[in-house]
């Protein structure tokens, strides 16, 4: 067993880092050439199916950074359908994915034919994801679309009704997308977590008041210990669920599970102490803690709501 | 990266596990605490005859030189087995053990590591004061030098088993011109020296295992001091590191097998509302679900720092983290237990979880030790 993180994904994490950094979130255009030229898409594919051949831990470790710069754009949906073309023979759609030429929203499946879609503003396709089965579709397939309000300025909802068939389909035998998406919409909460440490903790350090920096006060330093725990709770567990399902491990749906609870909790909690370390700056728009708030509500429900991973935790007995 | 179990530690885990379903004391483990101490003795000799004593301590010191991971593994077999808690024997095997081996002159590693695997001997510890507790640099016991010896003057409190044990890992004020934790020195006391009193004080659940010590002109030879004189803070230090790191697996474990139990009574109890079994109710489904999730993830925590420091002396402040989630969701899961089980059975282990927060340095002591030494927040 070995859960250290290697130079090799420090390495990767840097570069990501470092695009998501220079390029900011008011350019997703930007940022799309940037992941594109880096390879996320087909970061964790095999080489074969015409990806990098690293693992769901290297994409959990890139998610991380999305969620720790609370990226825009539908990064994590692209990631899964491509997948989805790649698994399911569409070498092409793969292909276009992969080099930027197309995009992919996650569209979440309702009652019936209904459609709820994240991040489709400059959508191609759209990937249907349920437990079992997942589907790639094209966007002209999503019809009767309607812009929903969304608490979080940076990621749009759309209602929408299916109405075409899908371009490709895999099941969960032959890859397991639903269990990787649960994975990595976790790690952008694991990156939430760590961001709202980071901001807090550099914040405590500078910030002066009473003619001390705030973070030699206990009420703040606890604040901060508390949120370097959830942290790292998130990060843990998050590594040890992802190898989990790299690798079949009989318990990778608990695992999961797990790891869906404690990463929400963990965001929740630390993009909610974030703002309150900051104080009145942490009320404005301009420091952008709010965005980490916000972002945490619209992955509520995301891949698997927390009805249904506390189901996998603790399977009910016939009421 | 990988889950992937080694054929060596998958065959170490199955001998273990073997080995302790065959061996481990099935008779009542007596209440009254001579008796107790020589149960538990005698059940650490059986694992030292049968080879398991001391899984990572070093083969030259009679260990068996084995991993960290290995060390967990057994822990985690240890607790599944139902085997009985470590108790009196913890600070020998989990504090001053670890201390000796990262400390110890060879004299003192020579003698004392094998007498603590082989169950000859209990350790206590004698840190905290009636006016030194989380403020330990501010302790008072003083040892001043006389000839070969250094005669100790004080008291110390709240220290597990005194009664019943042989050798205190004793942090005494050497030199009272040096400020607070520059001036203390780690001493091994042989707990049958004249001059020392113990005093049983009893616990909110009732019982006396916990003491207060005092000292009368104790004369400890200077020999026994481990590190060098007016370092034992550091010495300290390195001794809360070790309790604060993989000490408490086997408790860890145990906090699962508790809550398997409780989700089966859950199942088989009607509920809040008198009708249904407990797990049907919404809200008790919802507190069993985050608690599982919470067990799930504190294991990943701990094996992700043990692998970490697996090549370091002693383990870093990240230990704190592990202390600080594992006893208050020890708390939550005992509280949890009585809200659903209501205050009858499991009423020692929900006491016994209050002081999970206070002992080995409180939950406060721990986040100002995060903020500071891990987050690198001002003092």
């Amino acid at each position: 067993m070995n859960l250290t993180v290697t130079e090799e994904q420090r390495a990767i994490v840097a570069t990501v880092a470092d695009l998501l950094d220079a390029v900011g979130r008011d350019d997703p255009e930007g940022l799309w050439a940037g992941a594109v030229e880096l390879g996320w898409f087909g970061l964790g594919l095999p080489e074969e199916l015409g990806g990098t051949g690293y693992g769901l831990v290297e994409e959990a470790l890139v998610a991380k950074e999305v969620g720790r710069h609370v990226t825009p754009g539908p990064l994590v949906a692209t990631v899964l359908a491509t997948r989805v073309a790649a698994y399911g023979g569409e070498e092409a759609l793969a292909a276009d994915l992969m080099s930027g030429a197309a995009r992919a929203a996650l569209a979440l499946a309702g009652h019936g034919d209904e459609l709820t879609l994240l991040d489709a503003a400059t959508a191609t396709h759209a990937v249907v994801v349920r437990p079992e089965l997942a589907a790639v579709v094209a966007i002209e397939a999503c019809a009767d679309r309607s812009v929903l309000p969304s608490l979080d300025e940076l990621s749009t909802r759309e209602s929408a009704r299916l109405v075409g068939a899908p371009i490709v389909s895999v099941s969960s035998d032959v890859d397991a997308v639903y269990l990787r998406g649960s994975v990595l919409v976790s790690a952008v909460l694991a990156g939430i977590a760590q961001a709202g440490v980071e901001m807090s903790t550099d914040f405590a350090k500078t910030r002066e008041q009473f003619g001390a920096p705030i973070g030699s006060f206990q009420a703040v330093k606890h604040t901060c210990a508390d949120m370097a725990i959830a942290a790292a709770v998130a990060d843990a567990q998050l590594v040890v669920a992802a190898l989990s399902v790299a690798e079949g491990q009989p318990d990778a749906d608990v695992q999961v599970a797990a790891l869906r609870v404690v990463s929400t909790r963990s965001a929740t909690s630390n993009a909610r102490a974030n703002v309150q370390v900051h104080g009145g700056m942490g009320f404005t728009w301009e420091c952008p803690a709010h965005f980490y708030a916000k972002r945490v509500h619209a992955l509520a429900g995301v891949l698997g709501s927390m009805y249904d991973n506390e189901r996998v935790l603790v399977p009910r007995v016939p009421a | 990266m990988d889950l992937s179990v080694s054929r060596a530690d998958q065959e170490f885990r199955e001998s273990a596990r073997e080995w302790l379903a065959a061996n481990y004391p099935r008779t009542e483990r007596p209440v009254e605490h001579q008796a107790m101490r020589e149960f538990d003795l005698a059940w650490q000799r059986r694992q030292w005859d049968g080879g398991w004593a001391g899984v990572s301590w070093p083969k030259e010191y009679q260990g068996c030189g084995l991993t960290v991971l290995q060390q967990l593994i057994w822990f985690e077999e240890y607790a599944r087995t139902g085997a009985p808690d470590i108790d009196c024997r913890f600070v020998g095997l989990s504090h001053a053990g670890p201390t000796l081996i990262a400390n110890g002159s060879e004299e003192q590693k020579a003698f004392h590591l094998p007498r603590i695997l082989r169950g000859d001997v209990v350790w206590c510890q004698g840190f905290s004061e009636p006016q030194a507790g989380s403020d330990l640099a501010s302790l008072r016991a003083t040892a001043v030098v006389d000839g070969e010896d250094f005669v100790v003057n004080g008291q110390k409190i709240w220290t597990s088993f005194a009664h019943v044990a042989d050798y205190q890992e004793l942090l005494v004020r050497t030199d009272p011109n040096e400020p607070r934790h520059r001036g203390l020195t780690w001493m091994i006391c042989d707990m049958s020296l004249a001059g020392i009193t113990v005093r049983p004080i009893k616990t909110m659940m009732g019982d006396d295992h916990f003491c207060e010590v005092f000292y009368d002109d104790v004369r400890i030879p200077a020999v026994n001091v481990v590190g060098a004189v007016n370092d034992g803070w550091r010495v300290a230090m390195s001794t809360l590191s070790f309790e604060r790191g993989t000490a408490f697996t086997a408790s860890q474990v145990q906090l699962a097998e508790i809550y398997d139990r409780l989700v089966d009574y859950a199942r088989e109890h009607t509920g809040p509302d008198r009708r249904r079994p407990a797990i049907a109710d919404d809200e008790i489904a919802h507190r069993l679900a985050t608690m599982r999730a919470e067990i799930v993830a504190l294991r990943s925590l701990t094996y992700t720092f043990a692998i970490r420091d697996a090549d370091l002396p002693q383990p870093g402040p990240e230990g704190s983290m592990v202390k600080l989630f594992y006893s208050e969701l020890r708390q939550r899961m005992m509280r949890l237990v009585i809200d659903i089980v209501g205050p009858g059975s499991w009423s020692e282990e929900y006491l016994m979880s209050y002081s999970a927060t206070i002992s080995g340095g409180t939950s406060e002591i721990q986040r100002n030790i995060i903020g500071e030494r891990i987050l690198g927040l001002p003092r």
